[in-house]
C-alpha cells in the first residue's frame, strides 16, 4: 500500500498530540490528588462523591449539634442534682417539724430555714443557660418558668409550655435536651409555701390542721424527689446516648472520607509510575518520528 | 527525418512527465491535492510497404489519481469529526464549571444546610441566624454564577451560529464560482479535465462539510449542494443562502433558516414574487461544527439550564413555604427567605392574536425540568405539550387558569377573539430562572425557627428546614435538593464520556479513511524522486535521438559533397 509523505507527518504528529494530552491529564490528576478531576472523568463516581461529601459535612455538623446538646443536658443535670440536694435538706427539716415538741419560736425558725430552701429550689427551677435562656420553660426560652413576687413566692402557675427543645444529634435522631419545670417540680412550690406559712403562724392548738398541711408537703416533696431522681437518670441516659453517637459519628466520618477517597482519590503510586511511562513513550514516539522523517531519497 | 519527430515526441512526453512530477512535488502539502499522472499512448503507426512504423509517443492528458468513493468517505468522516470536536469543546466548558468539589454549588449547599442545622440547634442565637442568611446568600451567588456561565455559553453559541452561517454562505458562493470556472474550462478544452480546479472544488466541499453536513450531486460539470433534510443550497447557478435569525418561538435563540422563493397569486390572477424565511428543523441539520453546536445546545445546554433552574426554584420555594408556616423571633408569621422570578413565556412572533399566556409556580414538587409548547386551535382548544416526553393535554378555549406540573398557567380566553387559530406560545419555566435567585430576608430574626406554638427556644420549624437537605421535595417525591444537583453532575459527566468516546472513534475513522485515500491520491516523495530520475533519463534518451538524427543528416550531406 502506498504511504503518502504528508500522511506520515500527519499520523506522526497526531500520535504525539495524543500522548501529550494523556500526559496533561495525568499532571492535572497528580496536582489535585484526584483521579476524577471533572465529572466527565467518571460520571458515576463524580455524582456519588457529591452525595458522600454532603453526608460527610452533615456528619460534622451533627457533631457540633451534639456538643450543644451535651452542654444543655449537662446544665439541666446540674440543676436537677442541686434540686435533689435541696429537697433532701427540706425532707430533714419537715421531719423535724413533725416532731411535735418544738416551741412556736423554734417552729418559726424552721419556717425561715425552709423559706431559704424554697428560694434555693426556685433558683434551680428558674435556672438559665449561659445565653440568658431559661432551661426549663419549654419553648418559651425568654420566659421564666415561675414568676416570683417581691416576697420571694411564686405567683400564678408554670408560665412556660410543653416544648421539648429537640436537637438533631444524628441524621435520623432528635433528642430532647430539656424537661419542663412543670414536669420536674409539679405542685411542690405551692405545697411548700403552705407548710412554711403554717410554720410561721404556728398555733399549737391547731395541731391537727398543721399535721394535714405537713403531711401534704411531705408527700409532695417525696414525690418531687422521686420525679427528679428519675428524670435525672433520664438526662444521664440521654447524655450517654449523645456520647455513643459521638463515637459512631467519628468512625462514620472516617468511613465517609475513605469512601470519598475510593471514589475520586488518586492512587499516587500508579499515577507516578504512569508519569514516567508517558514520558518515555513520548520520547520514543518523537525519536521514531524524527528517524522516519529523516529517511528520504532527497537526503541520502 | 522521422527521427526528428520521434525524438521530439519523446522529449515532449518526458517534458510533460517531468513537469507533472514537479507539480506533484510542489503541491505535496497542498490541502486537497490529488497527485497527477500523465497518460500517454503510442501515436499509432504509419503504413509503409514494409509494415506499420510507429509514430512515437503521444501525450493524451493529465489525470488526477482520485477515487470519488474514498473521497466521499473521507469527507463524511471529517464532517462527523468536526461535529464531535465542536460538541466536545463546548461541553468541556460545562465539565470544567462543575469540576472541583471544594468550590461551587455542591460546597455552598453543604455549608448552607450546616448553617440551618446551627439555627435549629440554637434558635435564639442571633449569630447562628446571621450565619444562615450569610450562607444562603453565598449559595444564591454560586447558583447565579453557574447560571451566568451557562448563559454566556448560550450567547456564544448564538454568535457562533451566525458566524458559521456566514462562512457556509461564503463557501457555497465560492463553490458556485468554481462550478462556473470548471464548466468553462471543460468547454474550452474539450475533454481534458481541469484537475487543479476540480481539486480546489473538492477541497471547498470538504471544508464546507466540516461546517455543515452536505450532500453533493452532479449536475453536468457542476455540482449541486443540499443539506441534511433536503434543503438545496446550490442548484445550477442559483445560490440559496442560509440565514441566522432570531427564532419565532424564542427571540433569544439564534437559529438557522433558509429562504425560499414564494410566488403568490391574488384573486385577480396577479402574481407577486417574494421570499419567505423558513426555520430549519434542527434535528435535520447534522454534521460539521454547526451541526455539533446545534446538537450541543438542544441536548446538553438547554436541559442543564433547566435542571439548574429547577434546583434554584426548589430551594427557594421549599424554604419559603416552611418559613411561612412558622413564627419568627418576634412571634410573627414568617415571610420569604429567598426571592425567585417567574416562569418565562414567549409569544410566537407569527401570532396573529394578541392573547398573552403567563405562568407562576404553585407546587415545587410537581415541577418538571422541561419546556412546554402551547398551541391554540379553533377546533380543539388549547394543547399544551411537555417537550421532554411529548405528552400533551388539551384544554377548553375558556379554561382560564390551569394547573400543570407544579405551574399555574393562565390561558387567555379565546372566546373573546384575542387569540387567533394557530397561535403558539413557548413556556420555559426554569430555563433562565437560576439567575433571579436571591436572598430577600435581611433581618435574621425573620427566620421562622418556631412552629405555631411560638417561643424563643422553639426550633420545630427549623428542624424541618434542616431536613430539607434530604427530604424529597422535587420530582414528584423522588429528588431531594442535593439529588437534583447530583443529577446535573451525573448528566454532564455521562454526556462528556459519551462524546469523548465518539470523538475517539471518529478520529480513528478519519485516520483510517485518510490512509486509504492517501494511498491513492497522496504524493510520496520517494516515488516522485524515482520518477524524476526516470523521466530525466527518458528526456536524455530522446534528445539523443535528435542528436543522432542531426549526425545522420550531416553524413547525408557529406555523401553529396
Amino acid at each position: 500500500m502506498r504511504i503518502s509523505t504528508s500522511l506520515k507527518y500527519e499520523i506522526g504528529a497526531s500520535q504525539i498530540n495524543k500522548l501529550q494530552a494523556k500526559q496533561l491529564h495525568l499532571y492535572e490528576q497528580t496536582a489535585t490528588g484526584l483521579r476524577v478531576v471533572r465529572p466527565g472523568d467518571d460520571p458515576l463516581a463524580a455524582s456519588q462523591a457529591v452525595t458522600v461529601s454532603q453526608s460527610l459535612a452533615a456528619n460534622s455538623r451533627f457533631e457540633s449539634n451534639r456538643a450543644v446538646a451535651s452542654s444543655n443536658l449537662g446544665m439541666a443535670d446540674t440543676a436537677v442534682q442541686n434540686s435533689v440536694d435541696v429537697l433532701e435538706a427540706i425532707k430533714g427539716r419537715l421531719v423535724q417539724a413533725g416532731n411535735g415538741s418544738y416551741s412556736a419560736s423554734e417552729m418559726q425558725a424552721l419556717g425561715a430555714e425552709l423559706k431559704s430552701s424554697y428560694a434555693a429550689l426556685l433558683t434551680q427551677a428558674n435556672a438559665t443557660d449561659g445565653n440568658g435562656s431559661y432551661l426549663f420553660s419549654g419553648n418559651q426560652g425568654d420566659t421564666a418558668p415561675y414568676a416570683v413576687d417581691s416576697d420571694g413566692w411564686i405567683t400564678g402557675s408554670y408560665q412556660g409550655d410543653a416544648g421539648q427543645r429537640l436537637v438533631q444529634v444524628d441524621q435520623t435522631r432528635q433528642i430532647s435536651t430539656s424537661n419542663t419545670a412543670d414536669e420536674l417540680y409539679g405542685d411542690v412550690f405551692d405545697d411548700l409555701r403552705s407548710v412554711i406559712e403554717a410554720l410561721e403562724t404556728y398555733d399549737a392548738d391547731d395541731a391537727e390542721g398543721f399535721a394535714t398541711v405537713l403531711t401534704n408537703a411531705q408527700d409532695s416533696v417525696s414525690g418531687t424527689f422521686d420525679t427528679l431522681v428519675t428524670i435525672g437518670a433520664s438526662i444521664g441516659a440521654r447524655m450517654n446516648e449523645v456520647s455513643a453517637l459521638d463515637a459512631i459519628g467519628s468512625s462514620r466520618s472516617l468511613s465517609y472520607s475513605s469512601q470519598l477517597d475510593d471514589l475520586v482519590g488518586l492512587d499516587e503510586a500508579s499515577a507516578y509510575s504512569l508519569v514516567s511511562y508517558y514520558q518515555v513513550a513520548l520520547q520514543a514516539s518523537t525519536l521514531a518520528f524524527q528517524k522516519i522523517q529523516a529517511m528520504n531519497l532527497f537526503n541520502s | 527525418m522521422n527521427l526528428y519527430n520521434l525524438g521530439l515526441s519523446g522529449i515532449n512526453a518526458a517534458n510533460a512527465r517531468l513537469n507533472t512530477t514537479a507539480h506533484n512535488i510542489n503541491n505535496m502539502d497542498t490541502a486537497g491535492f490529488n497527485r497527477q499522472t500523465v497518460t500517454v499512448s503510442t501515436a499509432g503507426g504509419t503504413l509503409t510497404g514494409s509494415g506499420y512504423f510507429g509514430r512515437g509517443v503521444s501525450v493524451d492528458g493529465v489525470s488526477r489519481q482520485y477515487s470519488s468513493f474514498l473521497y466521499t468517505q473521507l469527507v463524511s468522516a471529517r464532517s462527523q469529526q468536526a461535529s464531535l470536536a465542536t460538541y466536545s469543546s463546548q461541553i468541556s466548558q460545562i465539565n470544567d464549571l462543575l469540576g472541583t468539589s471544594s468550590e461551587g454549588v455542591s460546597y455552598a449547599l453543604e455549608q448552607f444546610f450546616s448553617s440551618v442545622q446551627a439555627v435549629a440547634t440554637q434558635p435564639s442565637d442571633t449569630a447562628a441566624r446571621q450565619e444562615m442568611l450569610g450562607q444562603a446568600a453565598s449559595l444564591a451567588t454560586q447558583i447565579n454564577e453557574a447560571q451566568r456561565m451557562l448563559d454566556e455559553q448560550y450567547a456564544s453559541v448564538n454568535a457562533q451560529v451566525s458566524t458559521q452561517v456566514d462562512q457556509i454562505n461564503s463557501y457555497v458562493t465560492r463553490i458556485d464560482n468554481l462550478n462556473q470556472q470548471i464548466t468553462s474550462a471543460l468547454a474550452a478544452s474539450g475533454s481534458q479535465q481541469p484537475n487543479d480546479l476540480l481539486d480546489q472544488r473538492d477541497q471547498l466541499v470538504s471544508e464546507l462539510s466540516q461546517l455543515i453536513g452536505v450532500t453533493t450531486s452532479a449536475n453536468g460539470a457542476s455540482i449541486n449542494l443540499t443539506t441534511g433534510g433536503g434543503q438545496v443550497l446550490l442548484s445550477g447557478t442559483t445560490v440559496y443562502p442560509l440565514k441566522a435569525v432570531a427564532s419565532a418561538e424564542d427571540p433569544t435563540r439564534t437559529v438557522v433558516a433558509y429562504t425560499m422563493p414564494l410566488t403568490t397569486t391574488d384573486a385577480d390572477g396577479v402574481k407577486t414574487s417574494s421570499t419567505v424565511t423558513v426555520e430549519f428543523d434542527e434535528s435535520k441539520l447534522t454534521g460539521g461544527s454547526l451541526g455539533g453546536l446545534l446538537e450541543f445546545r438542544s441536548e446538553t445546554l438547554d436541559p442543564i439550564r433547566n435542571d439548574l433552574g429547577r434546583l434554584a426554584t426548589g430551594l427557594a420555594l421549599s424554604f419559603n413555604e416552611l418559613n411561612a408556616q412558622g413564627l419568627t423571633l418576634t412571634d410573627e408569621a414568617g415571610g420569604d427567605i429567598f426571592s425567585i422570578g417567574e416562569p418565562t413565556v414567549y409569544s410566537n412572533a407569527n401570532n396573529e392574536g394578541s392573547g398573552q399566556v403567563s405562568a407562576v409556580f404553585s407546587d415545587v414538587d410537581g415541577l418538571a425540568s422541561s419546556d412546554y409548547s402551547i398551541v391554540y386551535k379553533e377546533d380543539s382548544g388549547y394543547t399544551i405539550t411537555r417537550l421532554s416526553d411529548g405528552t400533551s393535554t388539551t384544554y377548553d378555549a375558556d379554561a382560564g387558569v390551569i394547573e400543570l406540573d407544579g405551574l399555574s398557567i393562565t390561558l387567555p380566553d379565546a372566546t373573546d377573539g384575542s387569540v387567533a387559530d394557530g397561535d403558539k406560545w413557548s413556556l420555559q419555566p426554569t430555563r433562565t430562572i437560576a439567575s433571579t435567585l436571591s436572598v430577600s430576608l435581611t433581618d435574621p430574626s425573620g427566620i421562622a425557627a418556631a412552629d405555631s406554638e411560638g417561643g424563643t427556644t422553639n426550633n420545630v420549624n427549623a428542624l424541618l428546614m434542616g431536613e430539607l437537605q434530604s427530604t424529597k421535595v422535587l420530582g414528584g417525591g423522588t429528588l431531594s435538593l442535593t439529588d437534583a444537583y447530583t443529577q446535573i453532575v451525573n448528566k454532564v459527566g455521562v454526556q462528556v464520556q459519551s462524546v469523548t468516546a465518539a470523538t475517539t472513534a471518529a478520529d480513528n475513522l478519519v485516520t483510517q479513511r485518510l490512509t486509504a485515500q492517501q494511498a491513492v491520491s497522496g504524493v510520496s516523495l520517494e516515488e516522485e524522486q524515482v520518477a524524476l530520475l526516470q523521466y530525466a533519463e527518458q528526456y536524455q534518451a530522446a534528445s539523443q535521438l535528435i542528436s543522432v538524427a542531426s549526425e545522420l543528416f550531416d553524413t547525408l550531406l557529406g555523401i553529396a559533397s
